[in-house]
């Protein structure tokens, strides 16, 4: 039985020849904590600015009407009925199931055919291919 | 694949593939054919009629044509939609490389970052405009509140839904992540190894190998904003009181476009202006497929 080789035709359980060793050591990238806590930073400000006009909005719905278009990110005066009030006043859960059935429709209808698709498209590697995907997609 | 004993049984067997291939795209063609292909020859016929949805479509020639070139409402909105279009798709492209240069340099914790940018796309495009139109709102808007905070008055955000997008493209930065992902890192260790800079690493091994995803990204963006509708219409035409104080300085194509249709009831006038801005992006995205190919770098070739 011959031995099993690696790639490099190297006998497998053989030592790595030193230089080879050495090189990935010189390679990482200096003071990589301070670089990772600038990263961070950065992500975590980006990310604030994602999320106020979410809590802006949040926070507006937990406030009395009148008090809707506040500038403020809390949500003062308090007024959690406002959901309790939306249920009363709107056939909210015939819409949600409306919504459901399309997009849980949408979802198996698209998953499935898209995958059935790219096959076909794969296949015959056809120009059109690429401005027929783009043009169908939304970002 | 295994070598097949002759050739004419590989012939068979490739003809086979080829009428599977084929069924396999037949949900397309026929989704094509139905809900695409279908009324766009409807809607080229109708272009060349006069059409009020109640009576019958009248045959009028080219008047639409010719009355799309005249209407000075036309090339307001043309200019309005190409002017934001010039400003928004570069921005985003630029604006998500980065956010996905940081998601992918921090590792692990990309997770949470990636969902936070992820939340405005699952934000429908209605909720979105109506948001913003309350955030951008020159004298009550938090934005404006903020700003002032940090002492900057605040413009009077009459028209930049360029801004509004920027918060949802996170679609295009997992697309980013998912090819900067993809590049061999044995490449990047090979350029550290011969001394290249992190700007020369990013735009001669990160750039040309995530060309492909730039240059999906850069088509689809510039078609999406092109026809960009929803956040337009909701912010600024939604309800009379918006309709009536908004001037022809917010409105867009695809804007005007549904005015004629469905509030003019001019479908005719419609529809030619719906193939104008086909043919318009026809003719970018042919240009941008040509220029782009002799940059972009396809793995599979």
């Amino acid at each position: 039985m011959a031995t099993v080789q690696d790639r490099t035709g190297r006998a497998l359980g053989q030592p790595v020849p030193a230089r080879a060793a050495q090189i990935p050591e010189r390679l990482p990238p200096r003071q990589p904590w301070r670089r990772r806590a600038l990263l961070l930073v950065l992500l975590t400000g980006c990310s604030v600015l994602f999320l106020v006009p979410f809590v802006w909005l949040i926070s507006a719905s937990l406030r009395p009407r009148a008090f809707v278009f506040d500038t403020t990110l809390l949500p003062v005066p308090f007024e959690p009925q406002n959901y309790l009030t939306v249920w009363e006043a709107a056939p909210l859960l015939t819409w949600l199931m409306n919504s459901l059935v399309i997009g849980v429709m949408a979802a198996l209808a698209v998953t499935l055919s898209s995958a059935f698709v790219a096959f076909g498209f794969a296949y015959f590697r056809f120009p059109a291919a690429t401005w027929s995907s783009a043009w169908s997609w939304r970002p | 694949m295994a070598p097949s004993a002759t050739g004419r049984r590989a012939s068979g067997m490739s003809r086979q593939e080829t009428r599977w291939a084929w069924l396999f795209l037949a949900p397309w063609v026929i989704g094509f054919l139905v809900f695409t292909g279908g009324p766009m020859i409807a809607s080229l016929v109708l272009s060349f009629t006069e059409y009020d949805v109640i009576s019958a479509p009248k045959f009028t020639g080219l008047d639409n044509y010719r009355q799309l070139m005249s209407d000075p409402a036309v090339a307001k909105s043309l200019g309005n939609t190409v002017f934001y279009t010039a400003l928004h798709v570069p921005l985003a492209i630029a604006v998500s490389l980065g956010l996905a240069l940081l998601l992918q340099r921090v590792g692990r914790a990309s997770g949470l970052f990636r969902t936070i940018f992820y939340l405005p796309v699952m934000t429908p495009a209605v909720a979105v405009g109506i948001l913003f139109l309350f955030l951008l709102n020159g004298q009550t808007g938090l934005i404006n509140a903020m700003l002032a905070l940090v002492g900057v008055q605040g413009p009077n955000w009459t028209t930049d839904p360029a801004w509004i997008k920027l918060w949802t493209l996170g679609s295009t930065t997992i697309i980013y992540l998912a090819a900067l992902n993809n590049v061999p890192r044995e490449l990047y260790e090979a350029a550290r190894i011969e001394g290249a800079s992190s700007w020369r690493q990013f735009r001669h091994i990160t750039v040309p190998m995530i060309s492909g995803a730039l240059f999906f990204t850069l088509i689809v963006n510039t078609i999406a904003s092109l026809q960009l509708f929803a956040e337009v219409y909701t912010m600024y035409f939604g309800n009379r009181a918006t309709q009536e104080s908004t001037t022809d300085a917010a409105l867009f194509y695809v804007v005007y476009l549904f005015q004629q249709a469905f509030q003019f009831l001019h479908m005719g006038f419609a529809s030619a202006m719906a193939w104008l801005l086909f043919l318009i992006i026809l003719a970018i995205t042919v240009l941008q497929v040509r220029v782009g190919n002799r940059f972009v770098y396809y793995e599979g070739d």
